[in-house]
């Protein structure tokens, strides 16, 4: 089995926006409570599992969560909190998605719905009330990590007129090794917008 | 193993439900699944582009004679992108070219060269290209259903048989491992083994209805492909490919998926009893091939 080596993406802070996301491992913990983001806008990242192919289940690697943070990062802000400071299309997706995911959302439609936050500019700060990732990794028989699924829970509150709109996302994401890094390879995410009065 | 572990199993040895059993019950050694990968180029779901497998019981063969044959033979089609699909059911005496060895019956095509040449003989049948080949036993599959919890099936016909064991009013019934496989073995119906070969498609349907409603999410679902790896024979296929492929069955809506039995009729080879190709199969197969969906059988 062909296992690409597995490097750390460091994506560019922020995208074309100007939405001032950052990547890094900053928040990762392992088990227990999430840590805190350490920045605006950043996943805290917990390990839950490892599911192996074999008898004995290998520890988390260290690179790969922080691998993933990045990619989950990237597209926390790339596709989300960007968009919705401009209202414009996201740039910069082909580092976060595989080109299968790249191409599922390629078209207007209710998967790309689903992970970009676009046509819809809200003005005003984006205000992260939490972004939580939860992964599990799963690993070959021979120990080597080939899969990763994050559970979702964040949600982001924009100003909005005379009140706020929670911008709220659920789900899961799978994350495999792709092109030296890694990327999200499929995902099932709820979104939803809740409009609150002030 | 957990529920939706078993579960897991149990839709794909339901998928390559064993048939008739020519020669007693395979051996506990052997591997209960397989799953073979027997095409090249890394398997991805793409909107455009339709997946293909083989699904085949296998009879444990003759310990010391002969090997396996594959007396269910499925080849299953998923488009991705509409979430239906098709499924041929071939009748195990289908008498068929079989590459480098002639024409014989179909399921002489696994005895003689494994997954990749009943893969072949499919391939040169139907025009369509097989991305993978399941495989399971008899022995374990009673097991492995009852692990699942049953599965529910809607019996067209009420049954009667004393040869197989299946003893089945029509309407919907909870099959155990046991009857399950006297179900999908009853040939003593009309159609013989044309209608056996529909209700081996029927259970399949019944079986992935079950793991569309078990979806345990991308997290489960890693969590069954870490246990599958230990209990089940993989060749060829990466984890990842794996994971998609599995990923793949619960997006697909049972109701979409068109299970036909290979047109065909009955003749003799020699001494034996065959099954023939019709002549509507031709065009059955072409219009499968191109998107994996039936638009005009």
């Amino acid at each position: 089995m062909l296992i690409p080596p597995l490097l750390v993406v460091a994506l560019a802070g922020g995208c074309s926006g100007g939405d001032g996301a950052e990547s890094g491992s900053g928040a990762v913990a392992r088990g227990g409570s999430p840590a805190p983001a350490a920045r605006p806008y950043s996943f805290a990242v917990t390990t839950a599992a490892v599911e192996p192919m074999a008898p004995t289940a290998p520890s988390f690697p260290p690179d790969v969560t922080a691998a993933v943070q990045a990619s989950l990062d990237g597209w926390l802000g790339h596709a989300i909190v960007g968009p919705l400071r401009s209202g414009k299309p996201s740039s910069g997706l082909d580092a976060v998605f595989t080109e299968p995911a790249l191409l599922k959302i390629s078209a207007p439609g209710p998967e790309r719905a689903a992970v970009l936050e676009e046509g819809t500019p809200l003005t005003g700060d984006v205000k992260q009330e939490h972004a939580n990732a939860k992964l599990t990794l799963l690993t070959a028989p021979g120990g080597e990590p080939v899969l990763v699924t994050a559970q979702i829970d964040m949600v982001h509150a924009v100003k909005s007129g005379s009140g706020f709109v929670d911008v709220v996302r659920g789900g899961e994401m799978v994350l495999v090794p792709d092109r030296g890094s890694w990327r999200i390879d499929s995902f099932d995410i709820v979104a939803k917008h809740d409009t609150r009065v002030k | 193993m957990t529920r939706v572990v078993a579960v897991a199993v149990a839709v794909l040895a339901v998928l390559s439900v064993t048939a008739a059993v020519r020669g007693g019950p395979a051996g506990s050694s052997q591997t209960a699944l397989e799953i073979h990968k027997v095409d090249t180029g890394a398997f991805s779901p793409r909107p455009g582009q339709p997946v293909f497998m083989l699904a085949l019981g296998l009879d444990g063969g003759r310990p010391g004679i002969d090997g396996d044959r594959s007396d269910a033979i499925h080849l299953i089609g998923i488009n991705p992108a509409t979430g239906e699909g098709t499924m041929i059911n071939f009748p195990r005496d289908t008498y068929v070219a079989i590459p480098g060895h002639g024409r014989a019956k179909l399921n002489d095509a696994y005895a003689l060269g494994g997954p990749g040449l009943a893969a072949n003989t499919i391939e040169q049948l139907t025009g369509i290209d097989v991305s993978f080949v399941l495989a399971t036993r008899f022995a374990p599959f009673v097991d492995m259903v009852n692990s699942a919890g049953g599965v529910d099936v809607d019996v067209p016909i009420a049954m009667n048989d004393s040869f197989s064991g299946a003893n089945f009013p029509q309407g919907r019934v909870h099959m155990g491992g046991n009857e399950a496989l006297a179900f999908s073995r009853n040939r003593h119906i009309t159609g013989g083994d044309f209608t056996r070969s529909e209700h081996q498609g029927l259970l399949i349907l019944s079986a992935l209805t079950k793991l569309r409603a078990e979806n345990p999410g991308a997290t489960g679902a890693a969590r069954y492909l870490a246990v599958l790896g230990r209990y089940v024979g993989i060749t060829g296929v990466t984890p990842v490919e794996l994971y998609r492929l599995s990923r793949l069955a619960v997006t697909i809506d049972p109701a979409k998926v068109r299970s036909v039995v290979m047109p065909g009729g009955i003749g003799t080879a020699g001494a034996q009893s065959i099954v023939t190709v019709g002549g509507g199969a031709a065009g059955l197969f072409a219009d499968m091939r191109d998107d994996a969906v039936l638009q005009s059988h």
